[in-house]
C-alpha cells in the first residue's frame, strides 16, 4: 500500500522523461503526504524496472509481457484495475501523454473517481494534490481538487522535475499476473510520423522566417533549428511571394492560422496580416536586427541581433539543453 | 450506420487574448462582447466524422445530444446545419455547474435512453476547459470499446478502422462497433453548413431531456453529483513587456533565450 | 497561364418548335418594332431609287423579287430576336425603370451617341467611321426615297451634285472603318479576344457591300453618266474611279456585270442586315436599349434577395435564376474585351476574363437555354433531361474566377455596351456559398469569423477599443452620447488592423482639432455586413445589417462618417434597402468641407510629391474623386502627381471584393502591379483614402521595392495621417 501510484512509461526498454518527472513530483508530494510511492511498469523491461528504484519508486509493479509493450486501452486498463486495487492508492498520477489521456479517465471511472487531466502544477492540502491545469487554450489555470478516491491526476511533460537518480535507492518488485484481457480494439499497425516533418497547424512548435532572412537559402538553417525543435517550419506571406518556400506554409490571414506554445519568429517585421495568423500562439520569441520591429510588441521574448549570427548559437544552445 | 455525435457549445477558442475575461470570484469566463459562443470545434470535427461515416455507409442517422445552458442548443443546431438528423439537448438546472463524470453520466444516460448506437462521437476534448475526458468516461460508463485523439475513422457497422495520433506517429486501430471515437483536429475541416440546412435546422424542434427523462437524480448531475472541485479560475499572468535578452555576444543571447525559456517551462 | 473558361463541355442545342414564338417578348417590341420600319423604309427606297435621275431601276428587270426579299429578311430578324428572347424570357422579370431622365440622357450619350466607345482612340475612330458611314448611307438613301416620292424635285443641280459627293465620302470613310476593324483584328488584336467566323462575316461582309456598292455606282457611271453628263461623275469621285476601271469594256458588257454586281449588292444588304437578329450586330439597337436598362444606383450596388428565408435558391446556379436583364445583356456584348482589359485581375494574369465569363454564360444560354424553352414549351421540367448539361457555375463560369473578382467596377465602367458583370459574377458567388457552401478555407475563415465575432479579422490581437490605448484622452470624450451630430463609424479594419488604428487616430485627432461634434460606438459597434454580402453570403450581410441598424437605431444616429470606402459605400447605397436611412460622410468629404470652412489649416509639410490612388468604392462607385485631390493641392509643400490609370480608370488595389481575405491565384499580384504603377510617378508617398487600399500598398512596397534603401521607399498614407502631420494640434 503506498500514498501515490504513478503508472509509468518506457520506451526502448529505459523509463520515459516524463516518468522519472512523475516520480519526482510524487516524492515531493509524499513529503507532505507521508507513505511510499509505487511504481506500475506494464509490458516493462528489465533495465526499466532497475531504474525505478534510483529513480524514486519504492515498489515496482511489474507486469512484464511482450503483448503489453505496445499501449491497448483493453489490455492496460484492467492490468491498471488490477494494480490499484492491489495497492490502493490515494493519488494514481500518468504523464498526459497518448496512453495517459487515454487510460486516466476510464480508469478513474472504472475505479468510481475522477481524473483531473493535463496538470501543470500539483500542491498538497490536506489529503487532497491540489491540481494547476490549463484550460481554454492556455487562455486561463484553473485549480482543481479530485474530491473522490483515488485521486487520478495526468501531468504535463516538462512540468515536473525529476529526482536525481539516486543508486543507493532500489524498490521492492511486486510482479502482476496479466489476466485474459478481451481486447475489442486491437492496434494493427504503427506508422511514424511523416518524414516531411511536423504539420504546421497541429505543431506545438513553430519557427517562422520572413522577408528579412533575405534569401531561401536561409529556409534551410530554419529547417534545421526546427528539426533540433521538433518544430514545424512557417513562412511570412511576403516570403512565400518572393518564392523563398512553399505558399502551404504559409502562416498568416491568408495562410493557415497556428497557434503553438512557441512561435520563434525569425526576420519577421510583424505586419498584422501576419499576426492574424500566429497571434494565438502562447508565447512568441521574435529574433530580429530592428529594435523597433513591430513583432517585439507581441514577443514575450527577443533578441535584436542579425539572425545570420544567432541562429548557429541558438541551434547548439538548444542541443545542449535539450540533450540535457 | 447510425451515430450519436456529443456537442458542446463555449466561448470562441479564437476570441483575442485582449478580450479574454475571467471572472475570478464567480470562477467562470465573461463572455467576450461581440464574440458569439460556438460549437467546439473538435466537436464540428466529430459531426463531420459521422456525417462521413453515414454518407459512405449509404444509410443510417446521426444525432446529436448536448448537455447545456440555453446556449447549447447552438451546437445543435450547427450540427443539424451541417446535415445530422436529430437534436437532443440535456437541459435542466441540476445539469449545471457539472464536471467531465456528471457530464459523462448524463450523456451515458441519454445515449441508452436513446439506443446505443453503432458509434457514439466525441471531439478530443471540449475546447473550454481542455480536459478530455468525457468520451472515455461514457465508453466506460456503457462498456464499450474506445479509441481516442484519430486523425481518420473509416469502415461501417461490424468493425472500424481507425488512425490514432501518438506521440511519435499515427496508430491503426480495429475496433468492432458500437464503440465510442474521440476527433481530434488532424482529422481535417468540417464542412460549412449550407443556407438551406442552415434554415431547415432552424426550424428543427431539439427535444429537450431532464435528468428524470433518463433516470438520474437531480443529485447525481450537475454540481451535486460533481467529483472535481474547483478553487480557482485565473489569467496566467504573462510579461506583457518584451524581454530583450541582452548579452554581449550572439552565444550569450543564443544561450540567455534558451535559459529564459526553460526558466518559463515553454521548453 | 490565362485560365479560360471551358466550352467544350457546351452540348449542342436541340432546336425548339416555333410554336414558342407565340409569345412576343416585352423586350423583343422596343427591339424589332423600330428596326422593323427603319428596315422596310431603306430597304424599299434603296431599291426603288437607284438610278434616280435618270431611270429608278436602272438596267435591271424583275426588281419586284426584291420586293419580296425585303420583307423576308425583316421576317428573319424578327423571328430572329424573337426566338433568342425566349432564352432572355427564362429570366426573373425584374425590372425597374426609375431615374427616367438618367436613363435617356444615358441612351443618348452613351447609347447612340457611343460615348464610352471614343475613349479608345483607335476603335472610337474605327467605330465612329463606321457607324456615321452606316447613317450617312441610310440618310442618303432615305433623301432620294424622298425625293423621288414628292412632286418637287430637291436633288437637282448643285444640290445634287454636293449629295453624291458627300454619299461617296461615307462610303469612303465606311470603307476606311472596315478597314481598320480588319487592321486591328490582323496586326493589334488585343489580348482578351480573337476573332471568330461572326467577325469575319460582319466586318468582312460590310467590306464587301461598301466596295460592292462603289462598284455598282462605278458600273452605273461607265454605262450612262460618264458618257452623258460627264462632269456630274466627277461628283461621285470613287465611282468615277471605278468607272474608269471599265472603260475599256463595252457598254453591253458592262451592263451584264452592273446587272449580276447590282443582284450581289442588293441580296448581300438584305443578308448581312438580317445577322442583326443573330449576331452581335444587334448591339447597333440592343446597346442603347441596355444603355437604357441599367440601373441607375451605384454601380458596385448589390441588390437585395427579399424574403431571403422563403427563396427556392440562393443566388444564380441555373441560367432561370437570372434577370431577363441579365440574360439580355449577355447577348448585348460585343466581345470588344475593354472590360478584361481594365480588369485587374486579368491584368495581374489572374484567372478572370470578365469579357469571357459574359461570352461563356451566352454559348452555355444558347446551348443549355434552348433546351430548357423547349422543356417548357413541351409542359416538361424546366431541367428535364439536362443532366449531362455542364454546371454553369463551376464548369461553365470557374470558381477562381468568380473568386478573383474584386467587384471594382472597372468592367462596368470601362463597358461600351452598359454590361454590369458586378450582379452577374456575385450572384454565382451567392450560389457558392449559400446553396452549395464551396468556398476557399480563407473566406470560410473570414465568414466564420464575422458570423462568431462579427468582424472578419480572423486571429487579430485587438478589441474595438485597443486603438484608443495610444491616445492620450479619456474614451468618454468621444463615447457616442446620442448628443453628438456625428457618428464616426470606426469599422473593423479601423479596430483590428494595427495599420489602420493610425487611421482612426489620425481622424480623431482632426475632428478633435475641427471641433466636431463626434461620438464612438467603441465595443457597441459591430460589422455592418459588407465583406459577406462581396464574398456572397447575403443571409450573413443581412442578419449583420438588421443588427447593427436596429443599435444605430437605438442609439439615435443620423449622420455618419467613416474612413473606410466600403462601409461609406454600404451605409450609402444599400443600407436604405434594408430600411437604414442615414446621412453618410466619407472622411475626405468632411475634411475637405472642414478645410474650406477653416475650421481645420493646413500647415506645411515636408516637401514631397503626391500620388493619389482612387479607392474603387470611393471613386468609380461613388464618384467621389476630387475631394482627396482638393485636400492635398491645400497641403502646402505638395505636388500632386497622377498615375497613368486614375479616376474613373483607377486600377483597384487587389482588395476588393473580399480579396482582401483570399490568397490569389495567378501570375503576379495585383496590389504589386498597382505598387509600380505609384512608383513609376517618382512620387514619394502614394496616398489614399481606404484602410484596405493602405494595407495592399505596404504589402506592395514591401516586395515591389524589396531592394530599394528604406529612405527612398514609397511611403504609404491615408490621406487623413498627410493632413493631420499638417493639420493637427498634436502632431
Amino acid at each position: 500500500m503506498s500514498t501515490i501510484l504513478v503508472i509509468g512509461e518506457t520506451e526502448a526498454g529505459a523509463l520515459t522523461a516524463a516518468t522519472c518527472e512523475l516520480l519526482g513530483a510524487a516524492n515531493r508530494l509524499t513529503a507532505e503526504l507521508g507513505g511510499d510511492v509505487a511504481l506500475a511498469l506494464i509490458g516493462a523491461e528489465p533495465a526499466a524496472v532497475e531504474a525505478a528504484g534510483p529513480a524514486g519508486a519504492d515498489t515496482v509493479y511489474r507486469a512484464a509481457d511482450a503483448s503489453l509493450v505496445q499501449y491497448q486501452t483493453d489490455a492496460h486498463l484492467p492490468l491498471a484495475q488490477q494494480i490499484v486495487e492491489q495497492d490502493s492508492p490515494r493519488v494514481v498520477l500518468l504523464a498526459q501523454s497518448s496512453m495517459g489521456r487515454d487510460l486516466a479517465p476510464r480508469l478513474a471511472t472504472r475505479l468510481g473517481s475522477a481524473a483531473a487531466m493535463d496538470a501543470l502544477a500539483l500542491e498538497v492540502e490536506g489529503d487532497r494534490v491540489r491540481v494547476t491545469r490549463s484550460c481554454y487554450g492556455g487562455n486561463a489555470r484553473q485549480v482543481v481538487t479530485v474530491k473522490t478516491d483515488p485521486q487520478v491526476i495526468t501531468v504535463r511533460a516538462k512540468s515536473q522535475d525529476p529526482l536525481e537518480p539516486d543508486a543507493s535507492r532500489s524498490a521492492e518488485i511486486v510482479d502482476v499476473a496479466p489476466s485474459d484481457a478481451d481486447l475489442r480494439a486491437r492496434v494493427t499497425s504503427k506508422d511514424a510520423a511523416e518524414s516531411e516533418g511536423v504539420r504546421l497547424e497541429d505543431a506545438e512548435i513553430v519557427v517562422s522566417g520572413g522577408r528579412g532572412l533575405g534569401g531561401p537559402e536561409a529556409f534551410g538553417d530554419l529547417e534545421q533549428l526546427a528539426g533540433v525543435l521538433g518544430a514545424a517550419v512557417g513562412s511570412s506571406r511576403a516570403a512565400c511571394d518572393l518564392g523563398w518556400y512553399p505558399p502551404s506554409q504559409q502562416v498568416g490571414l491568408t495562410g493557415t492560422v497556428v497557434s503553438p506554445t512557441l512561435y520563434l519568429a525569425i526576420a519577421i517585421s510583424g505586419a498584422s496580416q501576419h499576426m492574424a495568423g500566429c497571434g494565438g500562439s502562447k508565447n512568441i520569441v521574435a529574433i530580429n536586427k530592428d529594435p523597433d520591429a513591430a513583432i517585439f510588441a507581441f514577443s514575450r521574448f527577443g533578441i535584436v541581433d542579425d539572425y545570420k549570427k544567432v541562429l548557429p548559437a541558438l541551434e547548439s544552445a538548444l542541443k545542449d539543453a535539450l540533450a540535457g | 450506420m447510425d451515430a450519436i455525435v456529443c456537442v458542446k457549445q463555449i466561448p470562441d477558442p479564437e476570441t483575442p487574448a485582449a478580450a479574454f475575461r475571467v471572472d475570478e470570484a464567480a470562477m467562470r469566463v465573461l463572455p467576450a462582447q461581440g464574440i458569439s459562443p460556438v460549437i467546439s470545434p473538435f466537436d464540428a470535427q466529430a459531426v463531420e466524422a459521422a456525417l462521413r461515416l453515414k454518407d459512405a455507409a449509404g444509410e443510417g442517422s446521426v444525432n446529436i445530444v448536448s448537455l447545456g445552458p440555453d446556449s447549447a442548443r447552438d451546437a445543435i443546431k450547427h450540427s443539424l446545419a451541417m446535415g445530422a438528423d436529430d437534436g437532443y439537448h440535456l437541459h435542466d438546472d441540476a445539469f449545471e455547474g457539472g464536471d467531465a463524470w456528471t457530464t459523462a453520466l448524463a450523456l451515458s444516460k441519454a445515449i441508452q435512453h436513446l439506443g446505443v448506437p453503432d458509434v457514439i462521437l466525441f471531439g478530443r476534448q471540449a475546447a473550454d476547459w481542455d480536459q478530455g475526458s468525457v468520451g472515455s468516461i461514457v465508453a466506460e460508463l456503457l462498456d464499450l470499446p474506445s479509441a481516442t485523439v484519430l486523425r481518420a475513422v473509416e469502415g461501417g457497422a461490424g468493425s472500424l478502422t481507425v488512425s490514432r495520433v501518438v506521440g511519435d506517429g499515427f496508430e491503426t486501430i480495429e475496433i468492432p462497433t458500437p464503440c465510442v471515437l474521440t476527433i481530434s483536429n488532424e482529422f481535417g475541416d468540417p464542412r460549412y453548413p449550407q443556407l438551406r440546412q442552415i434554415m431547415q435546422a432552424a426550424r428543427k424542434q431539439v427535444a429537450e431531456l431532464t435528468p428524470a427523462d433518463i433516470g438520474l437524480e437531480p443529485s447525481q448531475v450537475g454540481a451535486a453529483g460533481a467529483r472535481l472541485e474547483m478553487h480557482a479560475l485565473f489569467q496566467p499572468t504573462s510579461d506583457v513587456d518584451v524581454e530583450i535578452i541582452e548579452g554581449d555576444t550572439p552565444e550569450e543571447k543564443a544561450a540567455g533565450l534558451v535559459a529564459a525559456l526553460r526558466n518559463a517551462k515553454i521548453l | 497561364m490565362r485560365v479560360r473558361q471551358n466550352r467544350d463541355l457546351l452540348q449542342p442545342a436541340r432546336s425548339a418548335p416555333a410554336a414558342a414564338t407565340k409569345r412576343v417578348s416585352a423586350l423583343a417590341i422596343p427591339a424589332w418594332l423600330p428596326l422593323g420600319g427603319l428596315l422596310l423604309v431603306s430597304g424599299a427606297e434603296t431599291v426603288r431609287v437607284t438610278g434616280a435621275h435618270r431611270e429608278l431601276f436602272f438596267n435591271i428587270d424583275h426588281f419586284w423579287v426584291l420586293y419580296l426579299l425585303l420583307p423576308f429578311a425583316i421576317g428573319l430578324i424578327i423571328y430572329g430576336i424573337a426566338r433568342r428572347s425566349r432564352i432572355w424570357r427564362l429570366g426573373r422579370a425584374d425590372f425597374s425603370f426609375d431615374n427616367l431622365p438618367t436613363r435617356i440622357a444615358r441612351v443618348l450619350r452613351g447609347g447612340m451617341g457611343t460615348e464610352r466607345v471614343l475613349r479608345d482612340p483607335y476603335s472610337g475612330v474605327m467605330h465612329l467611321c463606321i457607324m456615321t458611314s452606316m447613317i450617312v448611307l441610310f440618310l442618303v438613301t432615305a433623301l432620294l426615297a424622298i425625293d423621288d416620292y414628292i412632286p418637287v424635285d430637291i436633288l437637282v443641280g448643285p444640290r445634287y451634285l454636293g449629295y453624291s459627293l458627300v454619299a461617296d465620302i461615307f462610303g469612303l470613310i465606311g470603307v476606311i472603318g472596315v478597314a481598320m476593324a480588319v487592321a486591328h483584328r490582323w496586326v493589334r488584336p488585343r489580348t482578351a479576344w480573337l476573332p471568330t467566323w461572326e467577325d469575319w462575316f460582319i466586318v468582312g461582309g460590310l467590306g464587301v457591300l461598301l466596295v460592292s456598292g462603289f462598284f455598282v455606282e462605278g458600273l452605273r457611271i461607265q454605262a450612262s453618266e460618264i458618257h452623258t453628263n460627264p462632269e456630274w461623275s466627277y461628283w461621285s469621285p470613287v465611282g468615277y474611279v471605278v468607272a474608269l476601271i471599265f472603260s475599256g469594256l463595252s457598254t453591253a458588257a458592262v451592263l451584264d456585270i452592273h446587272k449580276a454586281l447590282w443582284w450581289f449588292h442588293m441580296i448581300g444588304a438584305l443578308s448581312w442586315i438580317s445577322l442583326l437578329g443573330y449576331s452581335k450586330i444587334n448591339h447597333l439597337v440592343m446597346a442603347p436599349v441596355n444603355a437604357f436598362l441599367k440601373r441607375t444606383s451605384a454601380p458596385g450596388k448589390l441588390e437585395l434577395i427579399e424574403n431571403i428565408e422563403e427563396q427556392e435558391h440562393f443566388g444564380v446556379s441555373q441560367l432561370e435564376h437570372f434577370s431577363m436583364k441579365q440574360l439580355f445583356e449577355l447577348d448585348v456584348c460585343v466581345r470588344c474585351g475593354r472590360c478584361t482589359d481594365s480588369c485587374p485581375a486579368d491584368i495581374a494574369g489572374q484567372p478572370l476574363s470578365p469579357m469571357h465569363i459574359i461570352q461563356d454564360l451566352k454559348s452555355y444560354a444558347t446551348a443549355v437555354g434552348e433546351r430548357k424553352v423547349t422543356n417548357l414549351v413541351r409542359g416538361d421540367e424546366i431541367n428535364f433531361g439536362l443532366g449531362d448539361a455542364p454546371a454553369m457555375v463551376g464548369e461553365v463560369v470557374r470558381d477562381e474566377s468568380l473568386w478573383a473578382c474584386r467587384t471594382c467596377g472597372a468592367c462596368v465602367e470601362a463597358c461600351p455596351v452598359f454590361i454590369e458583370h458586378i450582379p452577374t459574377i456575385v450572384d454565382m458567388r451567392r450560389s457558392l456559398v449559400m446553396e452549395e457552401a464551396r468556398m476557399p478555407d480563407t473566406v470560410q475563415g473570414t465568414l466564420e469569423t464575422l458570423e462568431r465575432q462579427g468582424h472578419p479579422w480572423r486571429g487579430t490581437p485587438y478589441t474595438r477599443e485597443s486603438w484608443m490605448e495610444a491616445l492620450d484622452l479619456d474614451p468618454a470624450e468621444i463615447t457616442w452620447t446620442g448628443e453628438q451630430e456625428y457618428l464616426y463609424f470606426v469599422g473593423c479594419t479601423g479596430a483590428f488592423v494595427d495599420r489602420a488604428q493610425a487611421i482612426t487616430r489620425s481622424v480623431v485627432s482632426l475632428l478633435r482639432e475641427a471641433e466636431v461634434s463626434f461620438g464612438i460606438l467603441a465595443g457597441m459597434e459591430s460589422c455592418n455586413g459588407d465583406p459577406a454580402r462581396r464574398l456572397g453570403h447575403e443571409y450573413l450581410y443581412q442578419i449583420l445589417a438588421e443588427g447593427l441598424i436596429a443599435a444605430f437605431d437605438e442609439a439615435g444616429v443620423k449622420k455618419i462618417i467613416t474612413h473606410c470606402p466600403h462601409c461609406f459605400n454600404v451605409f450609402l447605397n444599400e443600407y436604405p434597402d434594408m430600411g437604414g436611412h442615414y446621412e453618410v460622410i466619407h472622411h475626405t468629404q468632411l475634411l475637405e468641407q472642414l478645410l474650406t470652412e477653416g475650421k481645420l489649416e493646413p500647415r506645411e509639410v515636408e516637401p514631397q510629391t503626391i500620388t493619389y490612388h482612387d479607392s474603387c468604392y470611393l471613386g468609380r462607385h461613388n464618384d467621389i474623386f476630387e475631394a482627396p485631390r482638393r485636400i492635398l493641392e491645400q497641403v502646402p509643400n505638395v505636388t500632386l502627381v497622377e498615375m497613368p490609370r486614375s479616376r474613373e480608370q483607377g486600377l483597384c488595389c487587389g482588395a476588393g471584393g473580399g480579396n482582401m481575405w483570399m490568397e490569389e491565384q495567378g501570375a503576379s499580384r495585383v496590389n504589386e502591379v498597382r505598387v509600380q504603377e505609384a512608383a513609376d510617378t517618382g512620387a514619394d508617398t502614394a496616398c489614399t483614402a481606404c484602410p484596405f487600399c493602405i494595407q495592399m500598398f505596404d504589402a506592395g512596397v514591401g516586395t515591389v521595392q524589396m531592394n530599394v534603401e528604406e529612405a527612398d521607399k514609397l511611403q504609404v498614407l491615408d490621406i487623413a495621417e498627410i493632413l493631420q502631420t499638417s493639420a493637427a494640434r498634436d502632431s
